[in-house]
């Protein structure tokens, strides 16, 4: 681990010779001291209301990544981050990458739109069918236009990109 | 710049704001990733460095997880910072964990010494009562999880930090070292409890060497299709003991002129004054006399720090004969405490009251 600071100086004799204070003072703790108090849960717990675990409950520890979540959507003028799954249709104009590249420039979502309009079109989906509530069939017929379209179609909610696990279904159905 | 940036979302009566954040820089691209926590589906919206608004997407009954990220480009590649996290849903538990120690340190992780006790506060919020027989297991209990991990030791030869003082056995903290599951209970009621460590629990068996990290985590427990949660995280950061010794002067020996004294001062707190301070008569704790000149060392660091002093002239502080105690103390947000001391008695020719005295140190 490095340092982020290092700031060790040794006082000159004037302020040296006032700082000691007259705090109570005490032995170091020996080594049996500052053992006897490592380790010692038991008696914590059972001043608490927490109960024991029988058998040890086993911890997710991946981290989440939202560059490894995310899918890249590559044109002429640069690169942004999509939504793994966003993307229902590939068109001629951009990539499709699931790794990012190593050039071009980050554009944020809103900029690469802009920029790459004429190769994007977007699939609206409703509240109802981002919350689980309204069926994705309708969107069937969407889907397979888009295909055809020859434009990179992504999902879309208000605005923002999405990404819907059903959908994908859908589509891997259709085939 | 100071950027911040804080979301509510109002939906199924129930709100969510990701605490405000400090970006410093504004090559940073902020996103606000919303993923449900039943189907996976995932929402993504740039939103401004700073401000707070209604999540665009509806939360649905079983759950949303939000997560702000900020990333940017460099010259190595994309690098990402996950700035927040908040979960939001209709039944699930809510925790927050909080650690106190005595040390006042403000930094981004609580720090303690490996001796020293220290508080861990838990607040749960909307478990079920367990009367129900059909209120699923994720509703009434969540699990406080206690992971220890010892940070990497090296000890190498370096030079003292104060010049002329020669070279010293360093303990260089490295990488935390994987963590070992310490210790698992299950919190079976709402409210807000301490948890109060005598000491630390990190691995190891040497107090003046053992460092590492204690870390808590609050789980909502997996239900259906729904993973597992994490719903809060507090650390701790633990360093060793100090050490102090005294090299050059045997207890209760007679000296006409006094020896070339030594203090080897290893894993000084990273917040410590230490100093070397000499008496007449028998050693007696609590006692304060002459600071010896610059011998007074400041730690303000991240980390414990390893150096030694070397004092030649030590009779110029000696004005009489007999019983002399020479002690080294310590400083930290644990009160002052003495690392080492010796005693030794003095014979008349040693005695040569001057001015002033060097040390090595210098």
């Amino acid at each position: 681990m490095k340092s982020l600071s290092h700031f060790v100086f040794v006082l000159p004799l004037a302020l040296a010779m006032v700082l000691p204070v007259a705090a109570q003072i005490r032995k170091a703790p020996t080594v049996a001291e500052a053992t006897a108090k490592r380790r010692q849960v038991d008696a914590v717990y059972e001043r608490s209301e927490v109960r024991s675990v029988e058998n040890e409950v086993s911890i997710e520890r991946a981290k989440p990544s939202l560059l490894g979540s995310s899918d890249y959507l590559i044109g002429p003028h640069g690169f942004s981050l999509i939504p793994k799954g966003s993307v229902v249709a590939q068109g001629k104009m951009l990539t499709l990458a699931t790794t990012a590249p190593t050039k071009g420039k980050l554009l944020k979502w809103e900029d690469f739109f802009r920029r790459h309009r004429a190769g994007i079109r977007l699939l609206t989906i409703t509240d109802q069918q981002w919350m689980g509530e309204a069926s994705l069939e309708p969107l069937r017929i969407k889907l397979a236009a888009a295909e055809k379209s020859g434009f990179t179609t992504l999902t879309s909610l208000n605005g923002d990109l999405v990404a819907l696990q059903g959908l994908k279904k859908l589509s891997q159905s259709d085939s | 710049m100071k950027t911040s940036f804080s979301v509510t979302s109002l939906v199924l009566s129930f709100s969510s704001v990701l605490a405000a954040y400090a970006l410093a820089d504004e090559d940073w691209t902020v996103s606000l990733v919303q993923r449900q926590l039943e189907t996976g589906n995932e929402h993504k919206a740039v939103v401004s460095a700073e401000g707070q608004g209604l999540s665009v997407a509806p939360v649905p009954e079983g759950g949303s997880e939000f997560l702000l990220w900020a990333v940017r480009q460099t010259d190595e590649g994309l690098e990402e910072t996950l700035v927040d996290t908040e979960m939001v849903g209709a039944y699930l538990p809510t925790g927050k964990l909080e650690i106190q120690t005595g040390d006042p340190y403000d930094g981004p992780i609580p720090r303690t010494r490996i001796d020293q006790g220290f508080t861990v506060t838990y607040e749960v919020a909307g478990l079920l009562s367990e009367s129900g027989s059909d209120v699923p297991l994720a509703a009434r209990q969540v699990l406080l999880d206690h992971d220890v991990a010892a940070y990497e030791v090296e000890t190498t030869q370096t030079s003292s930090l104060l010049s002329g003082a020669g070279t010293v056995l360093e303990d260089i903290y490295g990488e935390l070292l994987p963590a070992e599951n310490f210790d698992q209970r299950m919190v079976v009621s709402n409210g807000n409890r301490n948890l109060v460590f005598p000491g630390s629990n990190i691995p190891g068996t040497n107090v003046f060497q053992d460092a590492g990290m204690e870390t808590f985590r609050l789980f909502a427990l997996p239900d259906g299709e729904i993973a597992q949660l994490q719903l809060d995280e507090a650390k701790v950061q633990v360093w060793p003991l100090s050490q102090g010794s005294i090299v050059g002067i045997e207890d209760e020996a007679r000296y006409t002129t006094m020896p070339e004294v030594t203090i080897q001062l290893a894993n000084l707190y990273p917040d410590s004054t230490t100093w070397v301070q000499i008496y007449p008569g028998d050693p007696n704790p609590g006692n304060e006399g002459i600071t010896l000149t610059e011998s007074m060392i400041v730690v303000e660091d991240v980390v414990p720090r390893t150096t030694r002093l070397v004092f030649r002239e030590l009779q110029n502080q000696l004005d009489a004969e007999g019983r002399w105690t020479l002690e080294v103390l310590t400083e930290t947000p644990f009160g002052i405490e003495i690392l080492d001391t010796a005693f030794f008695d003095v014979e008349k020719e040693t005695i040569t009251v001057r001015g002033s005295f060097q040390s090595l140190s210098e």
